[in-house]
């Protein structure tokens, strides 16, 4: 399995709405909603999960990223979501500075070691410079995903 | 002086044995890794091959600095 492979154009969002941390959660989770990767009476159950998460300790890691993520019994496979805003979200970060990506990412329940991975080559991926520009300058949910499939191991 | 989490992290895994270790994000730490919801964000995940190792807490990063507030 790739980060590539996590993901689809319908599962990205080039210009996240939000401003906050919740609400671009919110938005994310909606968008797999959308997209069919959550079922909607299960999105609540969701969130319940990335935002006790969240309250541990923010995923905010710094450099602008954020991977916001769960276990939950609601999903059977890996559902991931990307989301970028230009303006930057305020979420508790790290270093105190805007998000501008955000990669979340919900685990089926009982799939430590895939949520570990997963997690590691999320933000390997990231911390490389050169994705983190290529993902600026992308114009669309298309060339974002082209970047997952070019730079991501 | 070691920090609350530090010490914490060390009465966790002091004389314990780990299947796998993860590094942090700045490169520069080895924590050993145990089941739960993972806390750190590991820059990659390693596999502890062959008998299996004991490993002592390394200094905190920053990820785990942040359990202190």
């Amino acid at each position: 399995m790739t980060l590539a492979n996590l993901l689809s154009e319908d599962q990205i969002l080039p210009d996240l709405k939000a401003e906050v941390r919740w609400e671009a959660i919110s938005e994310i989770v909606d968008l797999l909603v959308r997209s069919g990767r959550i079922l909607p009476g299960d999105s609540e159950s969701v969130l319940e999960a990335i935002r006790q998460r969240e309250q541990t300790m923010s995923t905010g890691i710094g450099l602008g990223i954020a991977i916001p993520h769960a276990s939950s019994d609601k999903v059977q496979e890996v559902v991931a979501g990307f989301g970028r805003s230009k303006r930057g979200i305020e979420f508790d970060s790290l270093d105190g500075q805007p998000v501008s990506f955000i990669v979340l990412f919900v685990v089926p329940k009982d799939q430590f070691q895939t949520h570990l991975r997963t997690l590691a080559a999320i933000a390997k991926f990231l911390n490389d410079r050169t994705v983190r520009d290529e993902l600026s300058a992308a114009n669309t949910a298309s060339d974002i995903l082209g970047v997952f499939q070019r730079r991501s191991p | 002086m070691a920090s609350d989490a530090e010490k914490r992290i060390s009465e966790q895994v002091s004389g314990k044995t780990f299947d796998q270790a993860v590094i942090s994000l700045d490169g520069k730490h080895l924590y050993p890794v145990h089941a739960g919801i993972p806390l750190l964000i590991p820059q990659a995940v390693i596999d502890l091959s062959g008998p299996k190792s004991t490993l002592d807490a390394k200094p905190v990063d920053a990820n785990i600095r942040r359990l202190e507030r």
